[in-house]
C-alpha cells in the first residue's frame, strides 16, 4: 500500500497541482479544502504526511497544525506549511505551532518531490 | 503590478537594503574590544539573508557577493577569526558595495567597473587578510562565479532542536541525505542529556559531531538542515582545502577518530576577549552593560525603518484616488466640449473638484506618517511597574489621550526625553512610602502621562504627585554652578527651568535609575530640535507637571463645527465639556455688558463669539432670544461661548495659520473641510483671555 498524504489548500488549482505530483510519485492523495474539513478527513486515517497552506477559511494552517498536533496519533506525523514568503515569519510561525518544514511558493514539481522525499 | 515576480523583486531590493542598513548600523556600534556574539550573529544573518533572497530572485552577482562576505563572517561569528579595526573597515566596505549592487540590480545594469574593481580587492583582501585564518575560500577569478569548486568537505556541528520530535522531523533523514553528498563520519555527544528528573522523552537533547569529505557546496550541506536549523545551532566549518597544511585537531579527527568536542574542549580553554578585560580590570563591567544598551538603542532605530499604518488610511487614500480618476474622465469629456460654453462650465468644476481632491490626497498622504502617541506612552507601564520594583515605591501609572496623533519623527525623538522625564519624575519627584505617610498622602504615588492637542500645539504631560522642585535648592544651586548671578531673584517659572540647563544635574542627584542615559539638557535639546518648548509646574510638597509643548503644523484634532454669523469655525473637542440651548431668563447681565449665565447653580461668563470676533451678526437668528451655547473649559476656567448652528463632530487636519498668514489671537489654526471651504480653528484658551483683557480694559 502506498504512502497516504493529506493536501489542504482552499484553491482546488493548487490542491490539483499537488495531488497530480505526488500521484504521479506513488502517493496515495486525500484532500482537504480547509483546516476544519482537513479534521474532519484525517480522521481515522493513517497519514504519512500532511501539507497545508496557511490562509484558508474557516480554519487556518497554523490553527490545523495545532489542531493535529494535539491528537495522539498525529503527534509525530511530518506536516509541511505551504508559505507565500520566503521570510523567516511564516516560517517561525509555523514551527511553533509543530509543523515539520515548509514549502515557499511559487514551487515547482521537481521541488515539491524534493522537500517530501526530505521528510519522509 | 503585472508581473507577480516584479513585485517579489521590490520587495527584495526594499528587504536586502533594510538588512544592509542593519548590518552597518550593528558594525558601527560594534566595540571590537569586546564584540558580542549576538551582533556578529546579526551581521551574518543579514548577510545570510541577502544572499539567499538574491539567488531566489535572480541576482547571482548580489548572492555570490554576499556569499563571500558571509564566508569571512562566519568563521569571526564562530570565534575562530578575530574581529579587528581593520576587518570592520572591510566590512563597512563591503555592505557599501552591497548597497552599490542593490542600486545597480535595481536600475537593471550591473556593478560599475569601478566598484567591481573595489570588490575583487575587498574579497582578496577578507580572504588572506593577516589576521585571518588560511584562505578557505577560493580565490574568485575576475568573474564574480559563486565559489563552488574545490572544498574537500566540511565539519559540523549540529544540536537537534529540542523539538524535533514533536514537530515530526526525521532526524534518520538528515543522515541519509548527509551520506549522499560524500562519505560521513558522525560522533553523537549526549553531554546536553538533562538528568533523569528533568527529562521529557518528547524533548529532543541529541547533538552530532560531523565530518563530511565531499564535493558538495556549503549551501548544499545548509540545505538538508533546512528545517531544522535554527540560529546557531548548527555550524558549518570548511575543512582545509588539499595542498595547504590542515590544523593538528582535523588531522586527528578524521584518522584517529578524536571527537570534534574533545579538540574543542581542548581548545576552547581561553575565554571571550571582553570577559578577559573584565577580568584583567581593563574594563568595567558597566562599561560593558552601557555599550550593550547603545547598540540596543542603534538596533531599535534600525528597526524603527518601516511605518505601520492602519487599513483606514489606506482606505481613504484608495477612495480618493477613486474619485481622481472620476475627475479625470470629468475633464476629459469637458476637454473634448472645450469651445462650447458648457465644457468650459464643466471644466472649470471639474478643475475645482481636482484642486480639492490633489489636496486632500497631500493631506492623506501625510497622515499616513501620523502615529498614535500610544507608541511612547506604551513602554511606560513596563518602566514604571520595573523602576517601582526597583526602588521600592508604590506607584500608579496613569495615561490619557494615547489617540492623540503626531508625527512619526516626533514621536521617536519624544522617547528619550519621556523617558527620562519618566524616571525622574520615580526617582525624584515620588517620595518614599514612609516620606510620603508621613506628609500625610497615599502611599501609592502616581504618574500621569497625558496628551492633548491645544492652541495648534501638541502638548505632551508628565506628571507626579511627589515632593515638587525646591526652588531654594535650585536657585542655590544655579548660583553655585554660576548659572545665575549671586543675588538674583527668578520667578519660579524661570527657576524651574534651570533644571534643564546643562550640567545643572547634580552628583546628589545621580542614582541607578535617572543618573544614566539622557540628562534634562538633553530633553530640552531634543525638544528645541523639534521647535518646542517645556514648561514646568511645580507645587512643593505636592507634585509637578512637565509640559512638553510641540507646535505641529500637522496635526489630527476631534472638532466640533459650529457656525458664528457666516463663518464656520472648529472647537477643540477637547475643551467642550457641552453645548446646550439656554433660555434667556437664565443669562444674567453683571457689570455694565458683562453676561453670566446660571448653569445649575454656576455662574459662568457668557463669551459672544460674534462679538468677540467682530463677526457681522448676520443669519444670528437665535442671538436674541434663546442663544445656543457651547460650554468651554480651559486651563481650569469656564465659559459658555454663544454661536450660531451647531454643525458637527469631525476630525479636522489642523493647518498652521501662522505659516500661511500670521498669528491671529483666539486662533489656533485653520482647517480645509470637506466640502473645501476654510475653517478656522478657536483657541480655547486665547479667547478666554481676550474676553479677560477686554473686561479688564472696559473696567
Amino acid at each position: 500500500m502506498g504512502k497516504c498524504i493529506l493536501t489542504v489548500d482552499d484553491s482546488s488549482t493548487m490542491r490539483q497541482m499537488i495531488a497530480f505530483t505526488l500521484k504521479e510519485a506513488g502517493f496515495e492523495i486525500l484532500e482537504a479544502g480547509d483546516g476544519v474539513e482537513a479534521l474532519d478527513r484525517a480522521k481515522g486515517q493513517k497519514l504519512s504526511l500532511v501539507i497545508t497552506d496557511v490562509n484558508m477559511p474557516r480554519m487556518d494552517g497554523i490553527t490545523l497544525v495545532q489542531r493535529l498536533r494535539a491528537q495522539p496519533e498525529f503527534r509525530f506525523t511530518p506536516i509541511l506549511v505551504l508559505t507565500t514568503e520566503s521570510g523567516m515569519d511564516m516560517k517561525q510561525k509555523g514551527k511553533e505551532a509543530g509543523a515539520t518544514g515548509w514549502i515557499v511558493k511559487p514551487f515547482s514539481p521537481e521541488k515539491l518531490l524534493e522537500v517530501v522525499n526530505k521528510v519522509i | 503590478m503585472s508581473d507577480p515576480m516584479e513585485q517579489f523583486r521590490n520587495a527584495f531590493f526594499e528587504e536586502a537594503t533594510e538588512l544592509a542598513d542593519g548590518m552597518e548600523a550593528t558594525l558601527l556600534a560594534l566595540d571590537v574590544q569586546a564584540v558580542e556574539a549576538e551582533d556578529l550573529h546579526t551581521i551574518f544573518r543579514a548577510a545570510h539573508s541577502i544572499k539567499g533572497n538574491a539567488g531566489t530572485f535572480g541576482f547571482p552577482a548580489i548572492a555570490a557577493f554576499t556569499h563571500q562576505v558571509e564566508s569571512v563572517l562566519d568563521p569571526v561569528r564562530q570565534g575562530i577569526r578575530p574581529m579587528t579595526p581593520d576587518l570592520l573597515e572591510h566590512l563597512l566596505q563591503a555592505v557599501d558595495l552591497i548597497r552599490s549592487h542593490l542600486h545597480h540590480a535595481r536600475q537593471g545594469g550591473p556593478l560599475p567597473p569601478k566598484d567591481q574593481q573595489a570588490q575583487e580587492l575587498l574579497v582578496a583582501w577578507l580572504q588572506t587578510g593577516e589576521s585571518g585564518p588560511a584562505p578557505h575560500l577560493p580565490v574568485a577569478g575576475r568573474a564574480p562565479a559563486p565559489p563552488s569548486a574545490p572544498t574537500t568537505g566540511f565539519t559540523l556541528r549540529f544540536e537537534a532542536p529540542r523539538d524535533a520530535f514533536r514537530r515530526g522531523v526525521n532526524l534518520e533523514r538528515i543522515f541519509r541525505d548527509l551520506g549522499k553528498l560524500g562519505t560521513l563520519q558522525a560522533w553523537p555527544d549526549a553531554a546536553r542529556l538533562p538528568g533523569l528528573e528533568g527529562m521529557d522523552p518528547e524533548d529532543c537533547h541529541l547533538a552530532w559531531d560531523l565530518r563530511l569529505e565531499t564535493a558538495a557546496s556549503r549551501a548544499e550541506v545548509e540545505e538538508v538542515f533546512e528545517f531544522v536549523a535554527e540560529g546557531d545551532n548548527l555550524q558549518i566549518t570548511p575543512l582545509t582545502p588539499a595542498g595547504q597544511v590542515p590544523p593538528l585537531g582535523e588531522i586527528l579527527e578524521g584518522e584517529a577518530g578524536v571527537s570534534p568536542a574533545d579538540v574543542r574542549e581542548a581548545l576552547a580553554q581561553q575565554k571571550p576577549l571582553g570577559e578577559l578585560l573584565v577580568e584583567a580590570g581593563k574594563v568595567q563591567p558597566e562599561a560593558v552593560s552601557r555599550a550593550l544598551d547603545q547598540q540596543q538603542k542603534k538596533r531599535s532605530q534600525a528597526e524603527a525603518a518601516t511605518l505601520r499604518v492602519s487599513t483606514e488610511k489606506i482606505d481613504r487614500l484608495v477612495n480618493l484616488v477613486g474619485e481622481l480618476v472620476i475627475t479625470q474622465a470629468m475633464l476629459a469629456e469637458a476637454a473634448q466640449q472645450a469651445t462650447s460654453g458648457t465644457g468650459e462650465e464643466r471644466m472649470a468644476s471639474a478643475l475645482l473638484q481636482l484642486d480639492r481632491q490633489t489636496r486632500e490626497l497631500q493631506e492623506r498622504v501625510m497622515g499616513i506618517r501620523m502615529v498614535p502617541v500610544e507608541m511612547v506612552f506604551s513602554r511606560f507601564p513596563r518602566m514604571v511597574h520595573e523602576l517601582g520594583k526597583q526602588l521600592g515605591k508604590d506607584l500608579e501609572l496613569t495615561m490619557e489621550g494615547q489617540a492623540t496623533e503626531l508625527d512619526k519623527t516626533f514621536i521617536e525623538m519624544l522617547v528619550d526625553p519621556m523617558t527620562h522625564l519618566v524616571r525622574n519624575a520615580v526617582d525624584h519627584g515620588i517620595e518614599t512610602r514612609e516620606e510620603r505617610t508621613r506628609t500625610g498622602k497615599p502611599t501609592t504615588g502616581v504618574i500621569a502621562l497625558r496628551a492633548y492637542s491645544r492652541g495648534g500645539h501638541i502638548h505632551i504631560e508628565v506628571k507626579d504627585d511627589g515632593r515638587g522642585l525646591d526652588p531654594e535648592r535650585i536657585l542655590r544651586k544655579a548660583i553655585e554652578r554660576g548659572l545665575l548671578p549671586p543675588g538674583a531673584h527668578p520667578s519660579d517659572e524661570e527657576l524651574n527651568l534651570l533644571i534643564f540647563e546643562p550640567g545643572f544635574s547634580t552628583a546628589e542627584q545621580v542614582s541607578d535609575v535617572s543618573g544614566r542615559g539622557v540628562g534634562m539638557d538633553v530633553v530640552r535639546q531634543n525638544i528645541r530640535t523639534l521647535g518646542g518648548r517645556i514648561e514646568v509646574d511645580s507645587r512643593p510638597g505636592q507634585g509637578s507637571t512637565i509640559r512638553l509643548i510641540l507646535p505641529l503644523t500637522l496635526a489630527i484634532l476631534d472638532g466640533l463645527t459650529v457656525r458664528v454669523g457666516e463663518e464656520t469655525f472648529v472647537f477643540p473637542l477637547a475643551s467642550v465639556l457641552e453645548s446646550f440651548q439656554s433660555r434667556q431668563e437664565d443669562i444674567r447681565t453683571v457689570k455694565g455688558d458683562r453676561e453670566v449665565i446660571n448653569l445649575r447653580g454656576e455662574f459662568i461668563p457668557v463669551i459672544r463669539l460674534q462679538r468677540l470676533l467682530d463677526l457681522d451678526a448676520a443669519g444670528s437668528q437665535d442671538s436674541g432670544g434663546r442663544p445656543l451655547l457651547v460650554l468651554v473649559e480651559a486651563e481650569g476656567r469656564r465659559a459658555a461661548m454663544s454661536v450660531d448652528e451647531l454643525l458637527g463632530q469631525q476630525q479636522v487636519v489642523i493647518k498652521s495659520l501662522e505659516t500661511h498668514y500670521r498669528r491671529v489671537e483666539g486662533i489656533s489654526g485653520a482647517t480645509i473641510l470637506g466640502d473645501g471651504r476654510v475653517a478656522l480653528i478657536l483657541d480655547v484658551t486665547g479667547l478666554l483671555r481676550m474676553e479677560t483683557g477686554a473686561v479688564v480694559a472696559q473696567a
